[in-house]
């Protein structure tokens, strides 16, 4: 549907389903096995600590979206910091999400590489993923609105029946001691789930003004549900990690895909991790849509152009170089994921959004203030 | 060499299927901007072609922002 400036719209429920798909999409492959890396036995109380961070975060791009309701992030920026200064913060909010992407498409790749289709060469998974994220952006977020909720849907039914399926072979008592390196861990945790990918979701700001007028009043109640139940299945996917694999589960990488090879009931369901491998990279594809559809809105609203399709492909084509070039070795690629990513999420992406939040607010106590003198 | 610029070739008509029947009707700005991507396509796909290990993007972040990511999770690291 589009709204009367001709700019497609979503219900909120679509904004919904886009939120889980971004918060689920790739953390729930990627995040177990450094999470249990760092924070061992503990990861569960670094989740859980990073979740209520992420609603903290959320509810200061809610009362943002309520004060600028109908300009996207980062064009709001302007508003607050003047031109010069929201410019800057904008650019590195676009170096930001091509990182982003391409670290997400070349997630994929690595993921198909290391497990399922070792001989392939990686360009193939990151050159059909990038084309095929670029056609979904292309055809507007509406369908991308209504195509992911088969795609998360599927996604989240898998990550349930592995859960359900690892029940029998899993050990509770592996989930102890508790705090045996102190709080340290748990820390190193907050800080590494915190920042992939709760603090991501500021970039959710730059989606609510194509939320439909009539539904925004309920946005506040879905995107705080949505980032519980996003967090929840995180939490579930790290305790079924820690219970089944027990010490070796964080050096087991793609945790969720391990646990799936373990899972054998009776002689009949066994090597279902090929379908689990599927379903699970499908959320990295829908977050890499996502991503990119944000880093070509953020784009057209930088150079003001007047049709926001003009420089898709070649943002896409970037990205796709970008992946393929970026890491000569896995564990560059580690180290820029797992230490210096949430670092880049705190300060490009959480940074400016609480100091517009401050800002913003402390322009409208003033003004209200005044306001109350003269009347 | 042949096989990443047939990979990079094929990419990139993809890509761009999807604006060619636009490009004529962009204005002269718009077509500007399209043509600044030259630059970093440029770089990026003779680093990819000739297989270099030329300053990228994420070498940018690890030098100024991952300094700090550095020291941040080096203490995080460090047991009591």
């Amino acid at each position: 549907m589009n709204n009367d400036t001709g700019k497609q719209t979503i219900s909120v429920g679509q904004l919904a389903i886009l939120f889980v798909s971004f918060m689920i999409g790739s953390s729930i492959v990627y995040i177990p096995n450094p999470m249990i890396q760092f924070a061992g036995n503990m990861a569960w109380l670094s989740l859980i600590a990073s979740t209520l961070m992420g609603i903290i975060l959320l509810s200061l791009a809610l009362y943002l979206f309520r004060c600028y309701p109908d300009v996207p992030y980062p064009e709001y920026l302007n508003q607050i910091f003047g031109r010069w200064i929201s410019s800057v913060f904008a650019i590195l909010l676009m170096l930001m999400l091509y990182l982003m992407l391409s670290y997400i498409v070349l997630g994929i790749g690595n993921f198909f590489v290391n497990t399922m289709m070792v001989e392939t060469p990686m360009y193939v998974f990151n050159g059909l993923t990038i084309i095929t994220a670029a056609y979904t952006v292309h055809a507007g977020i509406e369908v991308m609105g209504r195509m992911f909720f088969l795609l998360v849907s599927s996604m989240l039914a898998f990550v349930i029946l592995i859960d359900f399926m690892a029940a029998p072979i899993a050990r509770i008592e592996t989930l102890l001691p508790l705090f045996a390196d102190g709080m340290k861990p748990v820390l190193h945790g907050i800080y590494f789930s915190f920042g992939f990918p709760f603090a991501e979701l500021f970039l959710f700001s730059a989606i609510f003004p194509f939320v439909r007028k009539e539904s925004r009043p309920s946005v506040g109640k879905w995107m705080y549900a949505m980032t519980a139940i996003s967090g929840f299945f995180l939490l579930t996917v790290v305790l079924v990690t820690i219970m089944t694999l027990g010490p070796l589960a964080g050096d087991r990488k793609f945790s969720l895909y391990s646990v799936a090879r373990l899972i054998q009931i009776g002689q009949f369901i066994s090597g279902i991790e090929a379908v689990v491998g599927i379903a699970l990279i499908a959320g990295s594809f829908m977050k890499a849509t996502i991503v990119l559809f944000i880093l070509n809105q953020a784009t057209s609203k930088f150079f003001k152009l007047q049709d926001d399709k003009t420089v898709l492909p070649a943002i896409a084509f970037v990205a796709f170089l970008l992946s393929v070039t970026m890491f000569q070795k896995e564990s560059e690629f580690s180290y820029s994921v797992n230490d210096v990513w949430p670092m880049i999420t705190f300060t490009v992406g959480v940074g400016p959004m609480v100091l517009a939040a401050i800002i913003t607010f402390m322009k409208r106590w003033i003004s209200a203030r005044k306001q109350a003198r003269k009347s | 060499m042949a096989e990443k610029i047939a990979v990079m070739v094929f990419v990139g008509i993809f890509l761009f299927a999807l604006i060619i029947r636009r490009i004529k009707r962009l204005h002269r700005r718009e077509r500007w901007i399209l043509l600044l991507y030259v630059i970093p396509i440029g770089y990026l796909s003779l680093m990819y072609a000739t297989n270099r290990d030329w300053p990228n993007l994420h070498d940018l972040a690890n030098l100024s922002i991952g300094e700090l990511a550095n020291i941040i999770v080096g203490w995080l690291k460090k047991q009591p």
